[in-house]
């Protein structure tokens, strides 16, 4: 092949490659799998963020990572550095979504994006065991632990019953697609919606189905239960909210704007979720079925987490990166703040106590670089922001 | 912007899904057909459009070889001929360009509708324009033991099937509508000239678009390999339709166009010029058993006679 046939070939080539290479660039899809999944942790309110191949307590206190204390409670050190919690493992290509449970003062079990349960060991963050045993599924909610049963919720389909001690399988329930929300478990019976639009109850030591309620639509969130009343609440991507007996019915139903990707917060016999079009609801429980109190659109984008209820504001954080402060009463705008990136994680509320004297609010932003961003309930003022 | 073309296709899709019993790759299929169908006067402007350049390749070549050593004014005649026989050099490419953000949004589209991730899924809410179309949310991912949002490699051994068939089909679909090049441009001296750029860009074509496309459906999820082979087939019969689809040349039997020599080029009469020893020239009808000084008669170029 002479050189000028070769060029007009590289020149096809070149061309096509680089079509693909912008193609694949500008694709309006998102490579990621899910936002970072934040709790507290223990009496000193540290926080554990699960998000992709890094899992970190971060220190309430000043945002940073928890420094790793030894038997006596003395700052570990290596090399003058101090020692802070982190676990990376890129070796066992850990991804996590769902946050570690509390096995022990000294073992967490946390669930691994890539079909996997680990025990780590608090102390040192680190892995204490290498896990033989893979699972059909991924995993990006949390896992339930009870009594020597862990249940695992799998994300394309079906929701497990795992030995705690060498996770073997126990039993495993079918369901038509995924689970990506955490199971619930009371008096001996397994309670979880499904992406497949239904509420389940699955009796935990069987498996077999005791009930399952149609919820018109897909449900990403656990439910919410009412020892009170003896009730749950529930919202679906059907836009409503439910009210559901223990037996399995539904004792009411509220319409939203939009799909309820959350579990409500219960406060004082009056629920408060919000929808992926901005709005936030305060609805009475009380009369025997959900009342609306007050309604507000808060922002003009969507609000994936619940909201954070304190004693006279409510807080939402939505996907424009804007969180606000509502009187509780009336759903009225206090004010605002940017945390400049999507909030998509649960929002959190650290009580005033020794490790901080006023309470916050911490979020959780899509961006590493304002990964957790802490502030000032009262005042809204930031108090800290911890990045990767 | 691309809310603009992602929601009215996540829309379509989840109304033909609900049209089809739920049948997701129903509703794929007939969402293709029906993108294919609309942009049908992008694939016809482009057909013409690389016709009329095809016509001007004798002219282009001459020029190339008048002015070699002026890279300026080979442009600026170049643009003169362009504009004089009304052509756009980029009308062949643009009806693409157009293609490729509906490509793009169509791949979302699916991506969002089937709902394999959190992010995807919430990526999803407040694009369907349609009320009542939230509870089939997220879509049956499944088709015939196959989960459509993972690709291949991750499915049961046959899904594999599907990167080969992509492969194939792009194969067909590029052989029978990509236009006959044109022969290769002989020398002076009468011989075909190996460096002809047109004939080796679409050989280039012909390999290069299967081989990619084979690959995006064995990266990519399955029901984006299902698109591919839907696209590709109703390509494939819509060309064939439009009597455009060159089965012959699948088969060995199309008789390409007369190869011209540089005499019909210049517009001088071509002595003692040899036919092409390829067959191109016997292959035509009109022109077979004459004398290739003959044939260049027969057809010269008009402007180039003109000068």
């Amino acid at each position: 092949m002479n050189n000028q046939s070769f060029s007009a070939r590289r020149l096809v080539l070149g061309a096509v490659l680089l079509l693909a290479l912008t193609a694949s660039a500008c694709a309006p899809v998102r490579t990621g799998t899910a936002w970072a999944d934040i709790s507290i942790f223990g009496d000193q309110q540290n926080i554990f963020v699960a998000y992709n191949d890094q899992l970190d307590l971060v220190d309430v206190s000043d945002g940073e990572r928890a420094v790793l204390l030894d038997a006596e409670g003395n700052q570990r050190r290596q090399e003058g550095e101090l020692l802070r919690w982190n676990l990376r493992d890129s070796e066992n290509n850990l991804q996590f979504f769902s946050t570690p449970v509390p096995l022990d003062e000294d073992t967490l079990l946390v669930a691994d994006y890539n079909n996997r349960l680990w025990r780590i060991n608090l102390e040192a963050a680190r892995i204490d065991n290498p896990s033989n045993v893979v699972l059909p599924g991924h995993i990006v909610a949390d896992v339930t632990v009870e009594g020597d049963t862990v249940f695992v919720p799998l994300s394309e389909r079906n929701l497990m019953a795992l030995n705690l001690d060498d996770f073997s399988t126990r039993w495993m329930f079918e369901t038509e697609r995924g689970v990506w929300s955490k199971p619930l478990v009371l008096d001996g019976v397994v309670y979880f919606t499904s992406m497949d639009h239904h509420f389940y109850a699955v009796d935990a030591e069987s498996g077999e189905e005791v009930w399952r309620l149609d919820l018109q639509g897909a449900s990403a969130a656990a439910p919410l239960y009412d020892a009170e009343g003896d009730r749950f609440f529930v919202g679906s991507f059907a836009r409503r909210l439910f009210e559901v007996s223990r037996s399995g019915e539904i004792v009411s139903e509220y319409e939203t704007e939009d799909w309820v990707w959350n579990t409500p917060v219960l406060a004082d016999g009056y629920l408060y979720t919000a929808d992926l079009s901005g709005y936030v609801y305060a609805l009475s429980t009380f009369d025997g079925g959900l009342t609306e109190v007050w309604k507000t659109r808060a922002t003009g984008a969507g609000i994936r987490p619940a909201p954070a209820v304190a004693e006279d504001v409510v807080v939402v954080a939505a996907r424009n990166g804007r969180v606000v402060w509502l009187e509780r009463d009336s759903g009225a705008t206090i004010f605002e703040r940017n945390v400049e990136s999507e909030v998509l994680s649960d929002i959190l509320l650290i009580e005033a106590g020794e490790t901080v004297t006023e309470p916050l609010v911490v979020v959780s932003t899509v961006s590493q670089s304002r990964m957790l961003v802490a502030f000032i309930l009262e005042s809204g003022e930031e108090f800290w922001t911890f990045r990767r | 912007m691309w809310d603009l073309i992602i929601n009215p296709l996540v829309t379509v899709l989840a109304l033909l899904y609900r049209l089809f019993s739920n049948d997701v790759v129903l509703a794929i299929a007939a969402l293709t057909v029906i993108i294919r169908l609309a942009t049908s006067p992008l694939l016809i402007q482009q057909q013409r459009s690389t016709a009329r350049m095809q016509e001007l390749q004798p002219k282009l070549r001459q020029l190339q070889e008048k002015y070699k050593n002026d890279r300026e004014k080979l442009s600026q005649e170049q643009m003169a001929l362009y504009r004089e026989a009304g052509v756009n050099p980029f009308g062949g490419c643009l009806p693409l360009l157009i293609q490729l953000p509906i490509l793009l949004a169509l791949y979302s589209s699916i991506q969002h509708a089937l709902g394999q991730s959190p992010f995807q899924l919430i990526d999803l809410s407040g694009r369907l324009l349609l009320p009542g179309l939230d509870t089939l949310v997220p879509l049956s991912d499944t088709w015939l033991g196959m989960n459509l949002t993972l690709p291949p490699t991750a499915n049961p051994v046959y899904a594999m099937v599907l990167p080969l068939l992509v492969l194939v089909t792009t194969w067909l679909q590029s052989k029978l509508t990509l236009p006959a090049p044109p022969p290769p441009s002989p020398t002076k001296d009468g011989k075909p000239d190996p460096t002809d750029q047109a004939a080796s860009m679409t050989r280039s074509m012909t390999t290069v678009m299967p081989l990619m496309f084979g690959f995006f459906s064995l990266s990519f999820s399955v029901g984006l390999g299902i698109y591919f082979v839907v696209s590709n087939t109703v390509g494939i019969v819509q060309y064939t339709l439009m009597g455009r689809a060159r089965w012959g040349a699948l088969f060995g039997r199309e008789t390409p166009p007369p190869a011209k020599t540089e005499a019909a080029y210049t517009g001088e009469k071509a002595k003692n010029v040899p036919a092409t020893s390829n067959g191109t020239v016997a292959a035509n009808g009109k022109a077979a058993g004459k004398p290739a000084s003959d044939r260049s008669k027969n057809k010269p170029s008009g402007k180039a006679k003109a000068k």
